[in-house]
């Protein structure tokens, strides 16, 4: 029955001049997306339109992952014909009738199309006249009605019934590129996913100490951007060995200092990576009191490892929050696998909570900083997904 | 590369790989099917069936094909425990195999009840506890002949004899999966009324396996369909795989007394230089275990980490237990013995077979001194350089 697809941008709308700009990389994803299908894709006074005679609800759930839409509505597109638009919208309850009981209805028309003769509250009154005609057994309801066409008018007419929710946020790209610090835990994902959604373009590195980590731990992150990038569209992984760096903090600082100190190298090399690959900012999953190292202390001693902006999305969200997010997103269930990426050998039993820049300084001054970063970055590996 | 994995699976044996590809590419019809082609295939099912026999000196009509060795104890427990029972029990150690211990626990939920019979730091069975547990309740025992985590063979007669004696009619099963093709079982003299064995743990394909029944045990299938392995195992038979699982069989037959002899000796070289120049080092495997299978805990180590280390130099050996952070991991054999969890994380598993020997071993036993000693430095915080 549906032979186009209607798509609304949210907050993308009030973006002033560069929203020409956010409206191109937002068509380029959904081009992208729908790369394997030759669909028309066009704009008709703000809003994006595909038109597709098959299947619309395969089309609608894989552009509903594209941040930067907020509603989809598979529609009846028809010319400004009034007989047309009646029959539409006649057509769109006579189906709707067919999978569930409507009872009462509400017209809703809205013109963007102002040259168009007739106003919104007219169309209202004279398409639920033919409506009431064409179906004697149902009658209007303004305010709760079993059912709601609504009548979109602008260079052609748009009749629908169902509004799906997209994502929302911001298009990808149009906010920086990020690079996210990924443990393989729950919140990185989720952090990666916040800040992708407000159209950062994320990519991703992550440390291993193997052979003291598996080759599964390894397996487990790849995972993990696997799925990302049903959201990212493309991203990178970059991969780094830290057992070299874990083993000279462990035989040379204090025991209880080496958590934190090993986040200030693993910033520091984060920091390296990104200013080479051009990467805004950082972005870390790290929220507020949840372990050790994320006390406001020991964030103030990581932040001081490097100049780089670290962004942190679900600072001050609980344990719970997160992991609501994470099961939506679909994370969840791989990030509790039980491959860890840091070996329990090099983790303290009782990590400092509230350290001091100047010990931790201190402490480090017997690690050879830029060797052991360079070693570190030799280590690099690389890998790029794509959706 | 050396491969000293062998207890988890081995490498198909290139006579057992050619009879496999031989027998897909020439007998392929259905040995169901009523035209000679079919027939041929019958009777070349037949022919396997009874050479499976022949070794283990049994009744071709007591040998069934399987998908392997987890079907094999499954059909058993499911198939003997078929009806609800209230207050019907079950014997068992607390280190049988996964494959063993699942299905018997979902009998519970029939009304079985699970005995679990005490067992030494070896796992050896408790004979006077087994002879105590068995009543005229006691409708099955199930037991691993060899241990695959630490090797210890059970005495499968003795076991065999203490149980008939107090109650003829219990089914006793053992599982045989890593004794079968390395150790004889004589079913004249061991009363088991049924054994499980599989075919890619003696250097046969791997999806296939089989059943030892005695003739008049009673068993209900595990699923329905035709009247394939007389009704009990239904589907389409695998003939391609049997006939390369008996020509493994028949290898096994040919050498085994020689190997166990060979793998003796592989198996003390390396041991030996392991306590000669590694401290602190605990052999989990007792003296007379099975030889294929040597599990030793290495003090101040994690074994997974050594695993790690090993398999770049391609020598793939296997923890004997995982790390403990990973926590829906079953417990290791060892763990349940009751071993200190230092012990039981320090834990390495070598199982050597046929296509291993002297020189492997030593070599396997030097590269664990030398990286041993490294985690050993790393977790001290100690050097780096490995």
């Amino acid at each position: 029955m549906y032979n186009a697809i209607s798509i609304s941008l949210g907050e993308l709308v009030l973006k002033g001049k560069n929203r020409g700009q956010f409206e191109q990389k937002l068509d380029l994803q959904i081009k992208r997306v729908l790369k394997e299908k030759e669909l028309k894709l066009y704009r008709d006074r703000g809003k994006i339109f595909i038109d597709t005679m098959e299947d619309t609800e395969g089309i609608i759930k894989e552009i509903s992952n594209i941040f930067g839409i907020v509603m989809i509505s598979p529609c009846i597109k028809t010319t400004l014909e009034r007989e047309e638009i009646r029959n539409a919208v006649i057509e769109t309850i006579s189906y709707n009738r067919k999978e569930k009981q409507i009872n009462t209805f509400k017209i809703m028309t809205s013109r963007a199309n102002k040259k168009y003769p007739v106003d919104s509250m007219e169309m209202n009154r004279w398409l639920g006249g033919e409506v009431l005609n064409h179906f004697p057994d149902i009658r209007v309801d303004v305010h709760q009605p079993d059912m709601i066409v609504y009548v979109d008018i602008r260079s052609f007419c748009y009749v629908a019934s169902q509004k799906i929710k997209g994502v929302g946020g911001l298009p990808m790209g149009t906010n920086g590129k990020g690079l996210v610090l990924l443990s393989g835990g729950i919140d990185s994902p989720v952090a990666a996913y916040m800040m992708a959604r407000r159209g950062v373009r994320v990519s991703f590195l992550t440390f291993h100490a193997y052979p003291f980590t598996s080759e599964w731990a390894k397996d487990k992150v790849r995972q993990l951007v696997d799925l990302l990038t049903t959201y990212c569209i493309e991203s990178t992984l970059y991969s780094i060995n830290l057992l070299n760096i874990y083993q000279e903090i462990k035989k040379k600082c204090p025991e209880d200092e080496s958590t934190i100190i090993a986040r200030r190298f693993m910033m520091k090399i984060a920091e390296e990576i990104a200013l080479e690959k051009q990467y805004d900012f950082l972005i870390t999953g790290e929220s507020l009191g949840q372990v050790a190292s994320q006390t406001s202390k020991a964030l103030g001693v990581i932040d001081a490892a490097v100049s780089i902006p670290i962004l942190r999305p679900v600072i001050g969200m609980d344990k719970t929050e997160i992991i609501e997010i994470a099961r939506r997103i679909g994370t969840y269930e791989t990030s509790i696998l039980p491959y860890e990426d840091c070996c329990s050998v090099f983790s303290p039993l009782h990590p400092v909570t509230q350290p001091k820049k100047d010990k931790i300084l201190e402490s480090e001054t017997v690690l050879n900083d830029m060797t052991l970063i360079e070693e570190a970055l030799q280590t690099l590996e690389k890998e790029t997904f794509k959706l | 590369m050396i491969y000293a994995d062998n207890a988890a699976t081995t490498k198909i044996h290139a006579k057992s790989l050619q009879a496999y590809i031989e027998a897909c590419g020439n007998f392929y019809a259905n040995p169901s099917s009523s035209h000679a082609f079919g027939h041929i295939c019958q009777v070349n099912l037949e022919n396997t069936r009874f050479e499976m026999a022949r070794f283990l000196k049994c009744h071709s009509e007591e040998i069934y094909f399987t998908s392997g060795g987890t079907e094999s104890n499954n059909l058993i427990i499911s198939g003997v425990c078929a009806r609800e029972a209230e207050g019907l029990e079950i014997l068992q150690t607390n280190i049988e195999h996964p494959s063993v211990m699942e299905p018997i626990k979902i009998q519970t939920k029939k009304g079985y009840q699970i005995i679990h019979i005490k067992t030494d730091q070896y796992g050896f069975i408790d004979s006077e506890d087994l002879e105590k547990r068995i009543n005229n309740r006691t409708v099955l025992a199930v037991f691993t002949h060899v241990n695959s985590e630490i090797g210890t063979i059970q005495n499968i007669e003795m076991i065999c004899n203490t149980i008939k004696k107090k109650n003829i009619k219990t089914h006793i099963h053992l599982d045989c999966v890593q004794s079968f093709g390395k150790i004889r079982i004589d079913l004249q003299k061991t009363k088991a009324d049924s054994i499980s064995f599989s075919g890619h743990k003696i250097h046969g394909p791997k999806g296939i396996g089989g059943l030892f029944i005695r003739k008049g045990s009673s068993i209900k299938p595990l699923f329905y369909g035709g009247l394939q392995e007389r009704g009990l195992r239904p589907g389409t038979e695998d003939l391609p795989a049997a006939m390369a699982f008996a020509q493994a069989v028949k290898i096994r037959n040919d050498i085994m007394e020689d190997e166990y002899d060979r793998m003796i000796e592989c198996k003390e070289l390396l041991i030996n230089h392991l306590k000669a120049n590694l401290p602190n080092i605990i052999i989990n495997s007792c003296s007379n275990a099975s030889p294929y299978i040597i599990n030793i805990s290495i003090r101040d180590i994690k074994g997974e980490i050594l695993v790690r280390y090993l398999e770049s130099e391609e020598i793939y050996i296997s923890t004997g237990s995982a790390c403990s952070t990973k926590k829906h991991q079953k417990r290791s054999v060892i763990e349940r013995l009751g071993r200190d969890q230092k012990d039981v994380e320090g834990s390495v598993r070598i199982s050597i077979g046929m296509d291993n020997n002297r020189d492997e071993a030593l070599i396997i036993a030097e590269k664990i001194i030398i990286y041993a000693n490294a985690i050993r430095k790393v977790i001290k915080g100690g050097d780096v350089n490995v």
